[in-house]
This record gives C-alpha cells, structure tokens and sequence, in this order.
C-alpha cells in the first residue's frame, strides 16, 4: 500500500517490514536472562510451593479438571479459555522444574511477541525492552503470587494485534470486519485483558504508523461494542464486568496485592504498548527531523567521511552493547532485592510441609524465624506440626506465639485458607461432620478443588456413605495431580482399604462426634475440644489441644481440672508444660505442693523456686537484667509466659 | 460404541437380570421421554442391547465400554407406538472368551400419558454459608437440552431460588433474588415481560388465575450439626405469608396467614383456586434471634387450609386438614394435583427444611376421600425425598431424593395412576450414563412445565440487576432492627 506524504512523518510501508533476520535472532545475553531466570524460579522460588497455595493462600487461582464439562463450563464466560488454559499448566507447578519452565516459556513467549511488535516499530535491538513484560512477571512470582492467567491474556492480545498487522488488509471494510471479529475472539478466550490490549496496540499502529483514522474511529469502538454485546447476550453477565475480566484494573486480578506488584501487573499490560507508542512517536520525529535536516545532513556527511570508521566501534561501544544486554538482569536483580522480605517464603513453605505432613520440617523452619514476629498460619502449622512430633506439651513456649493460632480464631470471616486448615485440623481431631462443612464451602466456591474433594472423600468414607464418597472420587480423577488418590480410595471402595487406610478411618470413626447436637461453628476452642474427648477420652490430640488452649489463655485452673485426662494417655510422667502449670497453679492458690502425690518432678519444682526468686527481685532499677536473666534460664518455660503473657525469646 | 446391530451366534443365559446404572429397571416412562441411556455394570469385553416392544422396530445398541446411548428417534418411535405396553431391554455381553451370555430381559411400561415438556429446576453445589455459581435452568425432557435461564453471575454471583409458575403454564414465572450488589427483590416475567418486584419472595404460590400470587417471608437461619449423617440445618426464626396483587401490585397479609406466634410457609393452591393450602407451626422460642432456637427439634408444622373468594377479594378462615399433633411429623410442601384428586406433601420428624432431614418422606392424600386418607408412597428411600411437583395432566411427579448416598439431591420421575399409587421413580435420564456418577452439583426445585420458558435469558439477566420496577409496601415490620446481613441465610428488609 502507497503511503502518502513521507514529509508528514508518515513512516514508508517498506521500512515497516522488518528483516526477517532481525525477527528471528535471539542475542545471547537475552537466553541467558531467561536461563538465569530458570534456575532462580526454579531453586529459590520453588514454584511447588505455590502450586500449594492454589484455592487458598491464592485464592483466586485458575483451577483445572479432565472432561468436556470443566471446559463447557469455562468457555461460558470471557476469557474463560485463558483461565482453563493456565489452570492445565499451572498443575505442572507440582513439580517445581516443571513449573519454572512454564514460567519461562510463558516470559519467552510474551517477551518474543513483545520484541516482534517492537522491531516491526523499528527498535532494531528490541531484545531488552521486550523482556519488561517477563521481568515483570518473575518478579510478581518471586512474591508468591500467580500471574499466569494475565500472561496469557497479554500475549493472546500481543499475538492478535501481529496477527492484525500482519494481514495488511487494504479493503476498508475488510479491515475493519477483521478488526471485529479480531476483538470478538479475542474478548472471548482472553476476556476483557486480551482485548484492551488488542484495541490499544491495533490503535496505535493504525494511527501512528498507517494515519488509519477509519480503523481507529470505526473498527475498535465496535470491536469494544461487540465485545459488550457478547458479554450482555451471549454469557450473560454485565458488559462493564466482562470487559474487566482479566484487566489490569480488576479488583479480581489484584486481589491481594500491594502497590508495588501492582506497578508490577500493570507494567505486564502496559510495557510494550507504551514501548510500540514511544517507538513509533520516535520514528517518526526522527524520520521528519531528518527530511528537515537533509542539507544540513549532507555537509556533515563530508565531515564524516574522514572519520575512520573503527572509531564507531570503539571500546566504549562494545561496553555499552555488553552492559545494555546485562540490563534484564540487572533490572531483575533489583527488583528482587526492592521486594525481598524474608517472611514471605517461611510463609508459604510452611503451608506446603504441613500439607504434605512434613512435620520436622516445620519445626526446623520455626527455629530459623524471625523471633519478634509471628503469623497465625505459621503458628498453627506449628502446633500441629509439634503435636505430631510429640513435644507440644514440652516444647510449645519455645516459639513465638499467636493464641489464636490454634484454631485460627483470628479472623472475623473465614478466608479459604483458614477453612482448609481447619478442615484438615477438625478431621483429625474427630470433628468430622465441622471438617465437612469447611470443606463443602470451599469446594462451592471454586469451579473445582481438588485438596477439598479428596478431604469429602475421606470424610464420606468415615462417615460410612459410599455412594457419596465415589461421586466425590470420581469427580477428583479428572484432577491430574490427585488422580492417583482418587483411584487409590476407589479401589479401596471395591476391594477394601489397606491397612494404613484402615487404620486412620478406624481413628477417626473413633474419635467423631456422634450426636446431633446443634452448633454454629462459632463455638469456643474449649468447649468443642472438651466435647470432643466427652467422646472419647483417648482423643489424645483434642486433650493437648485442649491443654495448650488453657496454657496459652492462662487458665491454670482449667489445667488443673483436666489433668487427671493423663492417665487416658500412655505419657512417661507429666510432660513438662503441665507441670510447670499446676505449680503456677499451685503457686497462685498458695497451695502445698505434694510432689510425690502430683507426679510433678523434683528439679521442675525447684526451677519454679528459682525463678519465683529471680522474679521476686525484679525492681525498677534492674529490670533489663533481671528479664535478661529470667529470658535466658526461663524463657521457654511456662512460668516465664504466664508471668509475662509472652514468651521470652532470645 | 455404534449402533449398529451386530449379529450374535449361540448365548448362554445368565438366569437373572443385568445390573444397569442407573437403575431404569422396571419403572414406568412416558412416551415423550428421553432415552434412558444407562451404563451395563456386568463385566464383559463387548455388549449389545435390544428395545423391543410389541409394535415398532426393535432398537439394536451395540458398545465395546458398556455404555448404552439410544438414539432419540428410534428411541421415540418405539415408545410412542407402544403407549400402554411394556418396552424390553435384552442385554448381551460378551465375556473375554468371546461368549456371549444373555441376561433376563429388563422390562419397563410405557404409559399413556405423556409428561409436561419442559423441567425448571436450580442447580448448585450443597450449599452452606457461600457459593459461587448458582442457576436456573430448563430441561427439555425429550431430549437432553438443557440451557439457562438465570444465572448467578449474572448479577454479581447472587443466590436465586423459589421458581415458581402459575399452574404448569411457562407463560408467568417469578424468581426471588438474593444478591449484595443488587438488592433482593423478585423478578416476574409475563409474556416475555420482565419485571423486578421490590420485595423478597419466599415460597410463592400462583392462585390459578395469575392475578395474584401468595409468598412466604422468612427469617431463615442455619445451624450445623456436630454428628450424624446430615450437616446441616435450617430453621425459620419467624415466618408468615403475604398475597401480592398484581394488578394493584400491593402486597397485603391476610390475618390468618400472618400470626405472630407462628410460622406460616409453603403455600400451595388448589386448581381451582378456591382453598390456599400451607403449613403452620407454633412458635417454640422466646428469643427470635438466637441461633439455633430452643426447641427447634420440637417444631413440627400442621397443613392447614384458608378459603378464598376471588371475585371478591376475600378470606375465609383457616382450618386444619392434618395436624402434627395427629401423625407426629411435621408436614410440610403441600402440592395439590392439578385435577384437584390429590394432594402431595412430606412429613419428616421435625422442623421447616425437608432436603436436609433424611427421615423426610413423601405422602400423598386423597381428598376426594371423605376422611382425607392419607398414605406413604412407595417411592421413598431411606434418604430425602422432597420439592415435589405435578406435572399438568396429573400424573406425573417430579421430586428430589437423595438415595445415591445421602447428600446429593437429583431429580426423579414418578408415574401416579388415578389411584393415587406412584411406581417406581426414574432419575432424570442424561445424555451421559455416567453423568450421576461424578456430579457434584444438585438438581433442586424441579418444577414440571408444559413447555419451554419464552423470556429470553438475557432480560432476565438485565432485570436481575436493574432497580424495582415495582415497589409494592410491605405489611409486615420485623420485630428486630434492620441490619445488613453477612451471609445469605439472614433475613433483609
């Protein structure tokens, strides 16, 4: 197609085509980002860990299941495609190598389309601009979150504005159908997202590089209206809803997000549209700079013509060139080191191992914490994880602590994390019919979750309702990663358990709550514990959930009144927390101690004598010593906590 | 799988009948129905079927997974030329050896009368205190279309329920909406028109005529429970019946319908609009807003009755037609045959929710009797039954049971013969056999209709979000302070 006045900065068609050379080369400093960015993602990032998080710590993520039904269901609202598509890859995040790949490929894609669109925009080295989108996008992983589905929103909208460009179409009408039908299907794989940038990158290409005011005006407001029409006729729901689908500007997308990772999200839309916009701004004042500059250029070009030609290939050069390809890194590396916080990983890596039942893990992880700060997921992961290894009621005051911990009472509505901690807590514990619920209301609302539908699984088994428990199974083989579970109870179903199965079906029937009585679910941790070794009194883990709800509320009384639950259980003595109790116990009624009588050991009670004295000496003039002293010989121990209502580390 | 008819050399005979899911053993279908594609569960490499009937073309389906899909023309030709006879399924299966074994044929009756055209129903997740996708939809019950008529997200993933129409007549529906963005309000659609009624809605029933309709307000709530088969439950803290005049488009309660020492729900009229039916109970707590109220394990509602003169706009008073008192249960969603013979309800042990007790059964009633005699029907699982409906020539029902297993509720269809006897249910039939297997959504509410929905969903949708229309004031004040509810079980106002 001709283009008209060259004077009027309209850039020439040929300068538009861009050498397929240039399209095709990779510089090397640009595979060595997304190498680097590999292994980064891959060992520190660790995205298992976020793989775990998905449906509650991240509880937007895109979800996945096998079968025709899951896809119906998702290509019935915008952007739905996009959703399922990231929802399959994203179980390749249960493998953490497998999950940085995708990442990758996912940064390289939308870093290619992004340097494609820059080079037909005349930045002849594109490479470096066009990784922003990808750094963006590794960084907001680095925090955890899962930005995959926006990713694939702005490479379809990237892909479709090339696909556009591509075409060159000279018939108005044609163009302009093409532009609709572009944004229709682009609004309905990619939602509102792939369409904002469709329209945003097709208008500044019409505009600045083809002066196409018919496109511009005509085509992408109806490409926009059509969009809204299929939003309000076809699926259903409000055109301004759909058209926020999957933009940078809805809530959905930044729910969670703090003002850096939003600038983060909003640079993955907006990095190359801005980068095309000044590109093509540039090319075209430099092109009209240099038809003004043309007599002059010439003079010049005599003064130049002695300049040796190796003087442009300088030293100087080249260190630029090398730092210029160093700049993703070095971009990268910054960003990481802004938005490093050392709490977010423990976070989320504690999630993982008390899903998996990695509890030594935990409790290794807790001593490397920070000491003056705590997180109530954290906390119960902790006391869950002690409970397992045995030492809950030795060595609970030994971490920070959060009361609400125990059964996250922290919150005013449950978050989906919460429910499934104390879905997965309230099984164990025989609350099973509560454990149903939570579990119940996670899977209603999400289009499918797998964790949650192996948790009803297993509820339905234990409850005796096999029929109830296959639609379950069976709805959980169409999940990839918990497949192999879902085939494992079923076989159990038909043949019958193994032995381990069995054996934790038997324990927990054990421990259930067989009455009908009426709750809410807003009952005190007390009283639902105490119901539930009402029950049974060989509930051993509601007895030292129990005890530690009294040892961290203050209630020596209540450890008092419940001691004699000991001889339910096979403990070698009174651990130790419990003793430490009763003699504070006995210590605030000004009671006899009959050491012989109460189990309660010899050197506990003369530690408990040594640090009533020490405490006794506390006075205003030697209070930093007296604590320091107290922290370091009793920091741990019950005394210190009650006496202080927290706990004295180090 | 093809359905092909294949040629089958010598067969053992395996001396009982195939087990098959679902369980389309010996029932009773209507002519009009979809194919009754079920699953063969004896084990076999290859397997072949034969519907056969006296008159018509014997229909041959082979399959290699056990999945017996019928094709739909075939499939009603057959039944349509054998109203009032029996249909025989012949299943073979051919074993590793290549052995075929012949199974005792599986016999099922055609009936005369057809069913309505066209199933309402929602369908949801079991809900608790959240949810995320809840819909309306129709089902064309001679084949398997099924679209949506309303759906949740439509207006910022809001609740909806209490479909109801005048008579089987798909020409007038109302939907109640519950939603935090949109208000909760009532939508009505007439002859395509849609219009959004600034009130709540509850249990509505149509009188005949469609000039008015009556609803039930409710001060919902629930409760879990810490053991026992079922989690939840429901009681209403208050309740009491309201009649909305279409044409004046107010809302008045009539004395009967309103007590303030009882609960008043589930209205039901008769066809000839001259008797509104509807359960009440006493009121058993003081304290009208704690949760869960004493005694509501006693609360056991009566089915009581209240005459009406439409043309002059006036009530009777109320009288009983079975008391709690009498059977012990608490009787609940009255349905009355549209030829006025019978009337359909459950009784279940205590309380207001039928889908949530398991002792829930379904009893129908013989009012041209003179003493009312009432009976179980044999339809009954061990599980809930409930949310019945009749479909317009009176015999057929429509109800929900949860007897695969206790949680999951689905649709099933029963023939009633004039004598008020119901044979054996059939699950709403899928294109899918396996569909119920892995389904983890429930079929609520089904309403049969003669025909399909005509307002197109999209109005609806546009209406779900749009501001009243009509504003209709509400007799009725609560005794407790407005507040604005954090979950979808508390009242508003």
């Amino acid at each position: 197609m001709a283009l008209r006045n060259e004077d009027k900065g309209v850039v020439p068609e040929s300068r538009n085509r861009v050498p397929t050379s240039d399209l095709l080369t990779f510089s090397p400093s640009y595979l060595l980002f997304f190498a680097l960015a590999f292994v980064y993602l891959w060992l520190a990032v660790e995205p298992h860990l976020i793989y775990y998080s998905f449906g509650t710590i991240l509880p937007d993520a895109p979800q996945f299941a096998g079968g025709w039904a899951f896809l119906r269901d998702c290509a019935g609202t915008p952007g739905g495609l996009v959703a399922y598509t990231s929802g399959w890859l994203s179980q390749g995040f249960y493998r953490s190598w497998l999950g940085a790949v995708e990442i990758v490929l996912a940064g390289l894609c939308i870093a290619e389309l992004s340097r494609r669109h820059l080079a037909r925009a005349g930045l002849r080295r594109a490479s470096i601009p066009a990784c922003l989108p990808a750094i963006a996008m590794f960084l907001i992983y680095s925090q955890y979150k899962h930005p995959l589905i926006p990713c694939l929103a702005v490479s379809l909208g990237l892909l479709l504005s090339l696909v556009f460009e591509r075409w060159a179409l000279r018939q108005p009408l044609v163009r302009i159908a093409a532009c609709c039908l572009l944004a229709a299907v682009g609004f309905c794989i990619g939602g509102g997202g792939t369409l904002l940038l469709f329209v945003v990158l097709t208008a500044i290409w019409r505009l600045l590089a083809h002066r196409d005011w018919l496109t511009t005006c005509v085509a992408l407001p109806a490409g926009v209206a059509i969009a809204w029409l299929l939003a309000e006729y076809a699926f259903l729901i409000p055109g301004g809803q759909a058209l926020a689908s999957l933009a940078p500007f809805s809530p959905v997308l930044m729910v969670g997000m703090d003002t850096p990772l939003k600038v983060l999200m909003c640079l993955l839309y907006a990095a190359t549209p801005l980068a095309v916009l000044l590109a093509l701004i540039g090319r075209n004042l430099l092109v009209r700079w240099k038809h003004k500059a043309k007599p002059v250029a010439k003079k010049t070009k005599a003064k130049d013509r002695h300049i040796p030609a190796k003087r442009k290939t300088a030293p100087l050069w080249a260190f630029a060139k090398a730092s210029l390809s160093a700049l993703p890194i070095a971009l990268m590396a910054v960003g990481l080191y802004l938005g490093r916080d050392e709490l977010r990983k423990p976070y989320v890596l504690s999630n993982c191992y008390s899903r998996q039942g990695r509890w030594d893990r935990i409790l290794d992880l807790n001593r490397r914490l920070p000491k003056d700060r705590n997180n109530p997921f954290v906390n119960h992961d902790l006391i869950r994880a002690l409970y397992h290894t045995g030492r809950l009621p030795y060595d609970l005051f030994r971490y920070p602590l959060n009361p609400h911990a125990l059964l996250l009472t922290h919150e005013q509505r449950e978050s989906d994390l919460t429910q499934q901690k104390l879905c997965n807590i309230f099984l164990e514990l025989g609350h099973v019919n509560m454990a149903e619920k939570l579990a119940s209301e996670l899977l209603a609302t999400k289009s499918h979750f797998g964790p949650a539908l192996e948790k009803l699984g297993w509820i339905s088994i234990i409850k005796g309702h096999p029929e109830t428990a296959r639609v379950y199974l069976n709805a959980l083989r169409r999940d990839l990663v918990h497949r192999g579970t879902a085939e494992s109870l079923l076989r159990g179903l038909d043949r019958g358990f193994t032995p381990e199965q069995a054996a934790y079906f038997d324990r927990i029937h054990s421990c259930m709550w067989e009455q009908t009585t009426a709750i809410t679910g807003t009952e005190p941790v007390d009283e639902t514990l105490t119901a539930l070794l009402e029950r049974n009194p060989h509930n051993k883990m509601a007895f030292e959930y129990l005890m530690a709800c009294h040892l961290l509320t203050g209630q020596v009384d209540q450890i008092a009144k419940n001691i004699h639950r000991l001889a339910d259980f096979d403990y070698q003595g009174m651990p130790t927390l419990y003793e430490e109790a009763m003699l504070v116990y006995y210590g605030s009624r000004q009671m006899t101690v009959d050491l012989a009588g109460t189990g309660i050991r010899p050197e506990t009670f003369q530690r408990y004598l040594t640090f009533v004295r020490v405490q006794s000496t506390l006075q205003p003039h030697n209070q930093q010593d007296v604590l320091a002293r107290l922290i370091r010989d009793f920091g741990s121990t019950y005394f210190f906590y009650y006496s202080f209502g927290r706990v004295g580390l180090q | 799988m093809s359905c092909r008819p294949r040629a089958i050399g010598q067969c053992r005979e395996a001396g009982k009948t195939p087990t098959i899911s679902p369980d389309y053993a010996g029932v009773t279908v209507p002519a009009n129905i979809a194919p009754l594609n079920f699953r063969i569960l004896d084990a076999g490499r290859a397997y072949l079927v034969v519907i056969r009937s006296d008159q018509g073309q014997p229909i041959r389906v082979f399959s290699k997974s056990g999945q017996v899909r019928i094709p739909l023309r075939d499939w009603h030709a057959l039944l349509d030329a054998n109203r009032g006879k029996d249909i025989f399924f012949d299943v073979h299966v051919q074993d590793a050896d290549r052995q075929w074994t012949r199974f005792l044929p599986i016999a099922n009756t055609v009936a005369q009368e057809d069913i309505d055209g066209t199933l309402v129903f929602r369908f949801m997740k079991p809900l608790y205190n959240w949810w995320r996708q809840i819909g309306v939809y129709q089902r064309t019950l001679a084949d398997y279309d099924t679209s949506v008529l309303l759906h949740g997200r439509s207006f910022g993933g809001g609740c909806l329920n209490c479909h109801s129409f005048v008579g089987n007549k798909p020409d007038t529906l109302s939907i109640a909406l519950r939603s935090a963005t949109h208000g909760s309000d009532t939508l009505l659609a007439h002859d395509g028109v849609v219009d959004r009624i600034g009130a709540k809605w509850g249990y509505t029933a149509w009188h005949p005529s469609g000039a008015l309709a009556v609803y039930s307000i409710n001060k919902v709530t629930q409760f879990f429970h810490a053991g026992g088969m079922e989690v939840r439950d429901v009681a209403d803290l208050d309740s009491a019946l309201l009649c909305y005049r279409v044409e004046d488009r107010k809302a008045t309660s009539p004395k009967d319908l309103a007590d303030k020492d009882r609960l008043e729900t589930y209205p039901a009229w008769s066809p000839d609009g001259r008797y509104l039916y509807y359960c009440s109970a006493p009121i058993l707590w003081k304290d009208r807003n704690t949760v869960p109220p004493e005694n509501y394990d006693k609360v056991r509602y009566d089915l009581r009755r209240i005459a009406y003169d439409a043309a002059r706009d006036q009530w009777g008073r109320a009288e009983m037609v079975l008391s709690a008192e009498q059977t012990g249960r608490s009787i609940l969603l009255p349905r009355i045959s549209p030829d006025g013979r019978f009337l359909l309800f459950c009784m279940c042990d205590y309380g207001c929710f039928p889908v949530y007790q398991p002792s829930s059964d379904l009893y129908i009633m013989d009012l041209a009797s003179a003493d009312r005699q009432f009976h179980k029907l044999s339809v009954n699982s061990e599980f809930s039954e409930s949310w019945h409906s009749w479909s317009s020539n009176s015999r057929w029902i429509a109800f929900s049971s949860k007897r695969q297993g206790g949680l999951f509720t689905r649709t099933y269809l029963s023939y009633v013969d004039s004598e008020g006897i119901a044979h054996k249910p059939f699950v709403l039939p899928q294109r899918d056999p396996t569909y119920y297997d892995s389904l983890l959504e429930t079929y609520s509410v089904p309403e049969l209709v003669s025909g399909p929905i005509r307002v197109s969903p999209s109005r609806l949708a546009h209406a779900s979000r749009s501001r009243p229309s009509v504003t209709p004031a509400i007799p009725i004040t609560g005794a407790s302070p407005k507040a604005a509810p954090s979950d979808p079980w508390k009242e508003r106002e």
